[in-house]
Protein backbone atom coordinates (compact mmCIF):
# COMPACT_ATOMS: atom_id res chain seq x y z
CA UNK A 1 0.00 0.00 0.00
CA UNK A 2 1.29 3.67 -0.70
CA UNK A 3 2.31 5.88 2.42
CA UNK A 4 2.42 9.11 2.21
CA UNK A 5 5.25 11.25 2.82
CA UNK A 6 4.91 13.81 5.76
CA UNK A 7 7.13 16.65 6.21
CA UNK A 8 6.97 19.40 8.73
CA UNK A 9 9.25 22.14 8.04
CA UNK A 10 10.03 25.38 10.45
CA UNK A 11 12.42 28.28 9.42
CA UNK A 12 14.57 26.34 12.62
CA UNK A 13 14.66 23.46 10.29
CA UNK A 14 13.07 20.33 9.82
CA UNK A 15 10.61 19.01 12.87
CA UNK A 16 9.41 15.77 11.05
CA UNK A 17 10.23 14.32 8.04
CA UNK A 18 8.72 10.46 7.70
CA UNK A 19 6.77 7.80 5.58
CA UNK A 20 2.83 7.72 7.33
CA UNK A 21 -0.64 5.98 6.80
CA UNK A 22 -2.78 8.92 7.59
CA UNK A 23 -2.80 12.72 8.67
CA UNK A 24 -5.42 14.75 10.10
CA UNK A 25 -4.85 18.82 10.25
CA UNK A 26 -7.27 21.74 11.51
CA UNK A 27 -7.65 24.24 8.62
CA UNK A 28 -9.24 27.83 8.86
CA UNK A 29 -12.33 26.15 7.34
CA UNK A 30 -12.63 22.62 9.58
CA UNK A 31 -10.62 19.16 9.78
CA UNK A 32 -9.15 17.67 6.68
CA UNK A 33 -8.33 14.23 6.61
CA UNK A 34 -5.33 12.73 4.09
CA UNK A 35 -5.04 9.26 3.30
CA UNK A 36 -2.51 8.69 0.48
CA UNK A 37 -3.96 8.83 -3.10
CA UNK A 38 -5.52 12.47 -2.04
CA UNK A 39 -5.76 14.78 -4.77
CA UNK A 40 -3.55 17.90 -4.36
CA UNK A 41 -4.94 20.46 -2.00
CA UNK A 42 -3.62 23.60 -0.32
CA UNK A 43 -5.06 24.99 3.05
CA UNK A 44 -4.28 27.43 5.57
CA UNK A 45 -3.77 26.14 9.38
CA UNK A 46 -4.75 27.04 12.00
CA UNK A 47 -2.89 27.58 15.75
CA UNK A 48 -3.97 23.65 16.58
CA UNK A 49 -2.74 20.27 16.76
CA UNK A 50 -2.14 17.87 13.82
CA UNK A 51 -1.90 14.03 14.05
CA UNK A 52 -0.45 11.23 12.28
CA UNK A 53 -0.72 7.61 12.04
CA UNK A 54 2.03 5.01 11.27
CA UNK A 55 1.78 1.47 12.12
CA UNK A 56 -1.56 2.04 13.85
CA UNK A 57 0.01 4.12 16.75
CA UNK A 58 -1.12 8.01 17.06
CA UNK A 59 1.18 10.73 17.84
CA UNK A 60 0.69 14.81 17.80
CA UNK A 61 2.08 17.75 16.10
CA UNK A 62 1.65 20.95 17.63
CA UNK A 63 1.27 23.67 14.35
CA UNK A 64 0.96 27.50 14.95
CA UNK A 65 -0.60 28.44 11.98
CA UNK A 66 1.04 27.71 8.58
CA UNK A 67 0.21 26.27 5.48
CA UNK A 68 -0.48 22.40 4.03
CA UNK A 69 -0.05 21.06 1.02
CA UNK A 70 -0.57 17.80 -0.52
CA UNK A 71 0.49 17.08 -4.00
CA UNK A 72 1.78 13.25 -5.18
CA UNK A 73 1.27 11.74 -2.08
CA UNK A 74 3.67 13.98 0.03
CA UNK A 75 2.46 16.49 2.82
CA UNK A 76 4.31 19.36 3.33
CA UNK A 77 3.43 21.62 6.25
CA UNK A 78 4.89 24.97 6.14
CA UNK A 79 4.94 26.56 10.00
CA UNK A 80 6.68 28.82 11.87
CA UNK A 81 6.73 27.29 15.25
CA UNK A 82 6.21 22.88 15.35
CA UNK A 83 6.89 20.86 17.98
CA UNK A 84 6.31 16.86 18.51
CA UNK A 85 3.39 16.35 21.21
CA UNK A 86 6.13 14.30 23.27
CA UNK A 87 8.98 16.95 23.41
CA UNK A 88 5.94 19.82 25.28
CA UNK A 89 6.89 20.67 28.55
CA UNK A 90 3.84 20.42 30.35
CA UNK A 91 4.65 22.88 33.65
CA UNK A 92 5.72 25.53 30.91
CA UNK A 93 2.94 25.24 29.10
CA UNK A 94 0.67 25.41 31.97
CA UNK A 95 2.31 28.30 33.17
CA UNK A 96 1.86 30.12 30.10
CA UNK A 97 -1.57 29.77 30.29
CA UNK A 98 -1.68 31.18 33.27
CA UNK A 99 0.48 34.51 32.43
CA UNK A 100 -1.48 35.02 29.05
CA UNK A 101 -5.06 34.82 30.79
CA UNK A 102 -4.12 36.78 33.67
CA UNK A 103 -2.61 39.53 30.66
CA UNK A 104 -5.96 39.17 29.03
CA UNK A 105 -7.88 40.03 32.39
CA UNK A 106 -5.52 43.02 32.71
CA UNK A 107 -7.42 45.12 29.68
CA UNK A 108 -4.02 46.80 28.48
CA UNK A 109 -5.23 47.89 25.34
CA UNK A 110 -6.16 46.70 22.30
CA UNK A 111 -2.95 45.02 20.91
CA UNK A 112 -1.25 43.95 24.33
CA UNK A 113 -5.02 41.73 24.67
CA UNK A 114 -4.50 40.04 21.09
CA UNK A 115 -0.90 39.26 21.69
CA UNK A 116 -2.37 37.74 25.28
CA UNK A 117 -4.97 35.61 23.31
CA UNK A 118 -2.55 34.47 21.12
CA UNK A 119 -0.09 33.35 23.62
CA UNK A 120 -3.00 31.49 25.57
CA UNK A 121 -4.15 29.72 22.37
CA UNK A 122 -0.74 28.50 21.94
CA UNK A 123 -0.79 27.05 25.16
CA UNK A 124 -3.85 25.68 25.03
CA UNK A 125 -2.63 23.51 21.88
CA UNK A 126 0.11 22.88 23.40
CA UNK A 127 -1.97 21.45 26.88
CA UNK A 128 -4.53 19.60 23.87
CA UNK A 129 -1.82 17.95 21.96
CA UNK A 130 -0.39 16.34 25.91
CA UNK A 131 -4.11 14.99 26.40
CA UNK A 132 -4.57 14.08 23.47
CA UNK A 133 -1.05 12.07 23.29
CA UNK A 134 -1.96 10.50 27.21
CA UNK A 135 -4.98 9.47 25.73
CA UNK A 136 -3.76 7.35 23.13
CA UNK A 137 -2.21 5.26 25.20
CA UNK A 138 1.50 5.10 23.89
CA UNK A 139 2.64 7.68 26.74
CA UNK A 140 2.19 7.62 30.41
CA UNK A 141 2.63 11.17 32.23
CA UNK A 142 5.84 12.50 33.42
CA UNK A 143 5.78 12.20 37.03
CA UNK A 144 5.98 15.65 37.96
CA UNK B 1 71.16 53.95 16.38
CA UNK B 2 67.14 52.80 16.84
CA UNK B 3 66.52 53.79 21.04
CA UNK B 4 66.62 50.25 22.13
CA UNK B 5 63.30 51.44 24.81
CA UNK B 6 61.41 52.49 21.97
CA UNK B 7 61.86 49.39 19.84
CA UNK B 8 60.68 47.32 23.02
CA UNK B 9 57.75 49.50 23.36
CA UNK B 10 56.71 48.82 19.74
CA UNK B 11 56.75 45.36 19.73
CA UNK B 12 54.93 45.81 22.86
CA UNK B 13 52.04 47.55 21.18
CA UNK B 14 52.29 45.37 18.08
CA UNK B 15 51.69 42.34 20.59
CA UNK B 16 48.55 43.87 21.99
CA UNK B 17 47.32 44.47 18.45
CA UNK B 18 47.83 40.66 17.57
CA UNK B 19 46.02 40.21 20.70
CA UNK B 20 43.49 41.81 20.06
CA UNK B 21 43.22 40.63 16.10
CA UNK B 22 43.93 37.07 17.11
CA UNK B 23 40.38 37.25 19.84
CA UNK B 24 38.45 38.86 17.07
CA UNK B 25 39.11 36.45 14.25
CA UNK B 26 37.98 33.69 16.84
CA UNK B 27 35.01 35.22 17.73
CA UNK B 28 33.69 35.77 14.68
CA UNK B 29 34.74 32.05 13.40
CA UNK B 30 32.36 30.75 16.07
CA UNK B 31 29.75 33.26 15.18
CA UNK B 32 30.25 32.27 11.22
CA UNK B 33 29.47 28.48 12.53
CA UNK B 34 26.43 29.71 14.18
CA UNK B 35 25.48 31.37 11.12
CA UNK B 36 26.08 28.83 8.62
CA UNK B 37 24.43 26.51 11.22
CA UNK B 38 21.11 28.82 10.57
CA UNK B 39 21.83 29.20 6.67
CA UNK B 40 21.47 25.17 6.62
CA UNK B 41 18.73 24.58 8.80
CA UNK B 42 16.52 27.60 7.15
CA UNK B 43 17.30 26.57 3.99
CA UNK B 44 14.60 23.56 3.72
CA UNK B 45 11.72 26.41 4.77
CA UNK B 46 12.97 28.51 2.66
CA UNK B 47 12.94 25.96 -0.25
CA UNK B 48 9.42 24.53 0.54
CA UNK B 49 7.61 28.15 0.64
CA UNK B 50 9.20 28.98 -2.60
CA UNK B 51 8.20 25.97 -4.20
CA UNK B 52 4.56 25.82 -2.89
CA UNK B 53 4.39 29.77 -3.17
CA UNK B 54 5.42 28.97 -7.37
CA UNK B 55 3.02 26.30 -7.44
CA UNK B 56 0.26 28.50 -6.12
CA UNK B 57 1.16 31.34 -8.80
CA UNK B 58 0.96 29.38 -11.79
CA UNK B 59 -2.51 27.61 -10.48
CA UNK B 60 -3.52 30.81 -9.45
CA UNK B 61 -2.96 33.03 -12.66
CA UNK B 62 -5.83 31.96 -14.95
CA UNK B 63 -8.43 33.45 -12.30
CA UNK B 64 -8.98 36.99 -11.32
CA UNK B 65 -7.06 37.84 -8.10
CA UNK B 66 -6.89 41.42 -6.62
CA UNK B 67 -3.63 41.44 -4.62
CA UNK B 68 -1.92 44.80 -4.05
CA UNK B 69 1.30 43.10 -3.40
CA UNK B 70 0.98 41.39 -6.89
CA UNK B 71 0.32 44.36 -8.92
CA UNK B 72 2.00 45.35 -11.72
CA UNK B 73 2.20 49.41 -12.30
CA UNK B 74 4.13 52.01 -13.71
CA UNK B 75 7.62 51.58 -11.87
CA UNK B 76 8.91 55.47 -11.05
CA UNK B 77 10.41 55.38 -7.47
CA UNK B 78 12.65 52.60 -6.48
CA UNK B 79 12.98 51.60 -3.02
CA UNK B 80 16.68 50.52 -2.36
CA UNK B 81 17.90 48.77 0.48
CA UNK B 82 21.19 48.45 1.37
CA UNK B 83 23.02 46.34 3.93
CA UNK B 84 25.75 46.58 5.47
CA UNK B 85 27.21 45.85 8.93
CA UNK B 86 27.62 47.97 11.99
CA UNK B 87 30.79 47.69 12.71
CA UNK B 88 34.23 47.77 10.48
CA UNK B 89 37.14 45.23 10.51
CA UNK B 90 35.77 43.28 8.30
CA UNK B 91 38.30 43.77 5.06
CA UNK B 92 36.56 45.05 2.27
CA UNK B 93 33.33 43.89 3.09
CA UNK B 94 31.67 47.15 3.37
CA UNK B 95 33.26 49.15 0.79
CA UNK B 96 32.66 46.39 -2.14
CA UNK B 97 29.20 46.37 -1.19
CA UNK B 98 29.19 50.23 -1.02
CA UNK B 99 30.61 50.73 -4.09
CA UNK B 100 27.96 48.20 -5.99
CA UNK B 101 25.03 50.06 -4.72
CA UNK B 102 26.53 53.27 -6.00
CA UNK B 103 26.99 52.33 -9.02
CA UNK B 104 22.94 50.50 -9.01
CA UNK B 105 21.98 53.64 -8.24
CA UNK B 106 23.41 55.83 -10.83
CA UNK B 107 22.29 53.55 -13.07
CA UNK B 108 18.91 53.50 -11.72
CA UNK B 109 18.97 56.98 -11.96
CA UNK B 110 20.74 57.52 -15.46
CA UNK B 111 17.07 55.29 -16.30
CA UNK B 112 15.24 57.97 -15.14
CA UNK B 113 13.73 56.23 -12.11
CA UNK B 114 13.59 58.14 -8.74
CA UNK B 115 15.80 56.14 -5.84
CA UNK B 116 14.59 55.99 -2.36
CA UNK B 117 16.88 54.31 0.34
CA UNK B 118 16.50 52.11 3.24
CA UNK B 119 20.17 51.74 4.88
CA UNK B 120 20.80 48.88 7.65
CA UNK B 121 23.96 49.17 9.34
CA UNK B 122 25.94 52.11 10.80
CA UNK B 123 28.92 51.53 7.78
CA UNK B 124 26.55 52.68 5.31
CA UNK B 125 25.17 55.64 7.58
CA UNK B 126 28.37 58.23 6.97
CA UNK B 127 28.44 57.04 3.33
CA UNK B 128 25.11 58.23 2.17
CA UNK B 129 24.86 60.65 4.72
CA UNK B 130 25.88 64.03 2.24
CA UNK B 131 24.11 62.30 -0.90
CA UNK B 132 20.93 63.88 -2.62
CA UNK B 133 19.12 60.23 -1.95
CA UNK B 134 16.24 60.70 0.04
CA UNK B 135 17.17 58.18 3.38
CA UNK B 136 13.90 56.81 4.06
CA UNK B 137 14.66 54.61 7.05
CA UNK B 138 17.64 53.84 8.91
CA UNK B 139 18.19 50.48 11.13
CA UNK B 140 21.31 49.69 13.53
CA UNK B 141 22.27 47.56 16.27
CA UNK B 142 20.34 44.82 14.67
CA UNK B 143 21.57 41.38 16.26
CA UNK B 144 24.91 40.06 14.47
CA UNK B 145 22.68 37.01 13.86
CA UNK B 146 19.69 37.73 12.21
CA UNK B 147 16.48 36.39 13.82
CA UNK B 148 12.91 36.84 12.06
CA UNK B 149 11.89 40.15 13.79
CA UNK B 150 14.58 41.85 12.05
CA UNK B 151 13.13 40.73 9.01
CA UNK B 152 9.34 41.51 9.80
CA UNK B 153 10.38 44.49 10.88
CA UNK B 154 11.80 45.42 7.55
CA UNK B 155 9.06 43.75 6.31
CA UNK B 156 6.19 45.68 7.56
CA UNK B 157 7.85 49.10 6.63
CA UNK B 158 8.48 48.12 2.96
CA UNK B 159 4.74 46.85 2.25
CA UNK B 160 3.49 49.91 3.99
CA UNK B 161 5.62 52.28 1.81
CA UNK B 162 5.05 50.20 -1.12
CA UNK B 163 1.30 50.15 -0.59
CA UNK B 164 1.10 53.48 0.21
CA UNK B 165 2.44 54.00 -3.73
CA UNK B 166 5.40 55.91 -1.96
CA UNK B 167 7.60 53.35 -3.75
CA UNK B 168 6.97 50.84 -7.23
CA UNK B 169 9.45 48.82 -6.72
CA UNK B 170 11.82 47.53 -3.86
CA UNK B 171 15.36 46.52 -4.61
CA UNK B 172 17.75 44.59 -2.24
CA UNK B 173 21.41 45.32 -2.52
CA UNK B 174 22.92 42.58 -0.02
CA UNK B 175 26.19 40.42 0.10
CA UNK B 176 25.68 36.94 -1.34
CA UNK B 177 27.80 34.00 1.05
CA UNK B 178 29.07 32.08 -2.23
CA UNK B 179 31.47 30.36 0.41
CA UNK B 180 33.49 31.38 3.45
CA UNK B 181 36.16 32.89 1.24
CA UNK B 182 33.80 34.31 -1.39
CA UNK B 183 31.37 37.03 -0.84
CA UNK B 184 29.47 38.73 -4.08
CA UNK B 185 27.35 41.89 -3.92
CA UNK B 186 23.99 41.26 -5.09
CA UNK B 187 20.88 42.55 -5.58
CA UNK B 188 17.93 41.05 -5.40
CA UNK B 189 14.41 42.17 -6.37
CA UNK B 190 12.14 41.96 -4.10
CA UNK B 191 8.60 43.61 -4.88
CA UNK B 192 6.30 43.72 -6.80
CA UNK B 193 6.83 39.98 -7.10
CA UNK B 194 6.88 38.37 -10.48
CA UNK B 195 4.27 35.85 -11.10
CA UNK B 196 5.94 33.22 -12.89
CA UNK B 197 5.21 33.21 -16.58
CA UNK B 198 5.97 29.39 -17.17
CA UNK B 199 3.45 26.78 -17.77
CA UNK B 200 3.31 23.92 -15.76
CA UNK B 201 1.89 20.62 -16.92
CA UNK B 202 -1.57 20.95 -16.42
CA UNK B 203 -2.14 19.79 -12.55
CA UNK B 204 -4.88 17.81 -10.95
CA UNK B 205 -7.28 20.03 -9.71
CA UNK B 206 -6.15 21.40 -7.01
CA UNK B 207 -8.35 22.43 -3.92
CA UNK B 208 -7.76 25.55 -2.38
CA UNK B 209 -9.03 26.09 1.52
CA UNK B 210 -10.21 28.70 1.85
CA UNK B 211 -10.10 30.62 -1.32
CA UNK B 212 -7.14 30.91 -3.74
CA UNK B 213 -7.37 34.99 -2.86
CA UNK B 214 -7.01 34.64 0.84
CA UNK B 215 -4.27 32.13 0.16
CA UNK B 216 -2.35 34.04 -1.54
CA UNK B 217 -2.66 37.16 0.93
CA UNK B 218 -1.63 34.83 3.51
CA UNK B 219 1.27 33.25 1.79
CA UNK B 220 2.64 36.43 0.35
CA UNK B 221 3.89 38.00 3.57
CA UNK B 222 5.35 34.88 4.54
CA UNK B 223 7.10 34.81 1.47
CA UNK B 224 8.30 38.20 1.25
CA UNK B 225 9.48 37.99 5.27
CA UNK B 226 11.39 34.78 4.26
CA UNK B 227 13.38 36.49 1.15
CA UNK B 228 14.19 39.44 3.60
CA UNK B 229 15.85 36.91 6.20
CA UNK B 230 17.70 35.08 3.86
CA UNK B 231 19.41 38.07 2.60
CA UNK B 232 19.74 39.22 6.11
CA UNK B 233 21.75 35.73 7.23
CA UNK B 234 23.70 35.91 4.13
CA UNK B 235 24.54 39.61 4.29
CA UNK B 236 25.75 38.38 8.14
CA UNK B 237 27.33 35.28 7.18
CA UNK B 238 29.63 37.34 4.47
CA UNK B 239 30.57 39.89 6.66
CA UNK B 240 31.45 37.65 10.23
CA UNK B 241 33.74 35.12 7.22
CA UNK B 242 35.35 38.59 5.84
CA UNK B 243 35.96 39.59 9.04
CA UNK B 244 37.57 36.30 9.60
CA UNK B 245 40.33 36.70 6.83
CA UNK B 246 40.89 40.21 7.65
CA UNK B 247 41.54 39.85 11.24
CA UNK B 248 43.33 36.29 10.47
CA UNK B 249 45.89 38.32 7.73
CA UNK B 250 45.90 40.99 10.08
CA UNK B 251 47.27 38.80 13.05
CA UNK B 252 49.60 37.37 10.49
CA UNK B 253 50.77 40.47 10.12
CA UNK B 254 51.57 41.42 13.04
CA UNK B 255 53.58 38.31 13.93
CA UNK B 256 55.94 38.90 10.77
CA UNK B 257 56.07 42.63 12.23
CA UNK B 258 56.49 41.71 15.75
CA UNK B 259 59.59 39.69 14.26
CA UNK B 260 61.45 42.00 12.19
CA UNK B 261 61.04 44.36 15.32
CA UNK B 262 62.42 41.53 17.69
CA UNK B 263 65.27 41.42 14.85
CA UNK B 264 65.78 45.39 15.11
CA UNK B 265 65.74 45.11 18.81
CA UNK B 266 68.46 42.18 19.10
CA UNK B 267 70.28 44.12 16.52
CA UNK B 268 70.39 47.41 18.40
CA UNK B 269 71.40 45.56 21.65
CA UNK B 270 73.92 43.96 20.53
CA UNK B 271 75.34 47.42 19.08
CA UNK B 272 75.05 48.78 22.02
CA UNK B 273 76.92 46.01 24.15
CA UNK B 274 79.54 46.00 21.47
CA UNK B 275 79.95 49.75 21.80
CA UNK B 276 80.03 49.27 25.62
CA UNK B 277 83.10 46.64 25.27
CA UNK B 278 85.05 48.97 22.85
CA UNK B 279 84.44 51.79 25.29
CA UNK B 280 86.22 49.71 28.05
CA UNK B 281 88.75 48.33 25.60
CA UNK B 282 89.77 51.66 24.57
CA UNK B 283 89.97 52.90 28.41
CA UNK B 284 92.20 49.98 29.25
CA UNK B 285 94.55 50.86 26.72
CA UNK B 286 94.91 54.65 27.18
CA UNK B 287 95.45 53.56 31.29
CA UNK B 288 98.60 51.35 29.91
CA UNK B 289 100.25 54.10 27.56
Amino acid sequence: MSKLTLEVVTPEGIVFSDKVDFVSAETNVGEVGILPNHIPLFASLKMSVLSYKKDNNLDFITVMEGFLDVNNNKVTILTEIAEMAKDIDEVRAKRSKEEAEAEMMKKAGKEAFEIAKRDAIKANVRLKALEMLEKSGIYRKKQL
Amino acid sequence: MPNLKEIKTRIKSVKNIEQITKAMQMVAAAKVRKVQEKVTSFRPFSERIEEVFKNLSTKIKNEDIKEPLLEQREIKTIGVVIITSDKGLCGSYNSNLLRFANNEIKNLESLGYKVKIWLVGNKSFGAFKYTHLEIVNKYSQLPQIPTFNEARMLKNDLIEKFLNKNIDKVLFIYTKFVSMMSFRPSILELLPINKEEKETKSMSEYIFEPDPQTLISKILPEYIENQIYRALLESSASELASRMTAMSAASKNAKEMIGALTLAYNKARQAAITKEILEVVGGAEALEK
